[in-house]
């Protein structure tokens, strides 16, 4: 690992981290409640990852470009401490589990559809 | 926009990408995705239990940035896919949902800890009058 590959991955982290602030709280005025925003960002996070990693993997591509995208950017613009905290902020269960298996399937539906997508 | 929000905003974002570079870098130096993930929950139980008095900054680049950054939920979840074509979708959302509890247990942990902190330390008045 060198030094440039880092400058790579921050790179990408600085805006990925940015634009989930704003997307977040953009959100946050429009859904009914924060974690929600914050799940509509990490499931585009999921179709665009299952979009581009296995653009990436094919011949020509520089490596930077899935550190810069991938690691840095996509790696950023999710996240899922945000997640955890908000569900603890939950008290009752049943928006505890809409939030639970809608990120599950949720993530998984959008990664299947980017992979599709990808092919 | 006025310039005071605008000037507002354009901070806010600096603090977030102050938080997001070592995220990041210590996301892909550590290398292992579950590892991260609870310490990035841990750490924002903490933060968010000890948020109030504190400037925010505090939430900005420890909360949004660093954590945000540090953890990722598409990592956690393309994991979980090539855990189903490794082993199965039983042992793979087996292992999603123990990483699930393990996050919710880490943040619990960190949440706990912070609120004991915050009634043993408060935090001084002036700060509190800064926020």
């Amino acid at each position: 690992m060198i030094a440039s590959q880092g400058l790579f991955v921050a790179a990408g982290a600085v805006p990925g981290a940015c634009l989930r602030f704003l997307l977040v709280n953009h959100l946050a005025d429009r859904l009914p409640s924060k974690p929600w925003g914050t799940l509509v960002v990490n499931l585009l996070v999921c179709f665009v990852l299952g979009w581009i990693v296995p653009f990436l993997q094919r011949p020509g591509v520089p490596p930077g470009a899935s550190l810069f995208l991938v690691t840095g950017f996509l790696g950023s613009l999710s996240t899922f401490s945000t997640l955890m905290v908000e569900l603890l902020t939950l008290r009752s269960p049943g928006p505890l589990l809409r939030l639970t298996v809608g990120s599950l399937v949720g993530g998984t539906l959008a990664l299947l559809a980017g992979l599709a997508l990808g092919r | 926009m006025g310039p005071l929000s605008l000037r507002s905003l354009l901070s806010s974002l600096l603090l977030v990408a102050l938080g997001a570079i070592p995220g990041s870098l210590l996301r892909w130096l550590v290398d292992d995705l579950t590892l991260v993930n609870l310490l990035g929950a841990l750490v924002l139980g903490w933060l968010s239990a000890t948020a109030a008095g504190r400037p925010r900054a505090w939430l900005l680049v420890g909360g949004v940035g660093f954590c945000g950054s540090l953890t990722s939920f598409s990592g956690w979840i393309l994991e979980l896919h090539h855990r189903v074509q490794g082993s199965g979708w039983w042992v793979a959302l087996a292992w999603w949902f123990l990483e699930l509890l393990g996050g919710l247990l880490f943040a619990a942990l960190g949440m706990g800890l912070g609120r004991w902190m915050q009634r043993r330390w408060p935090p001084q008045m002036g700060e509190r009058l800064r926020r």
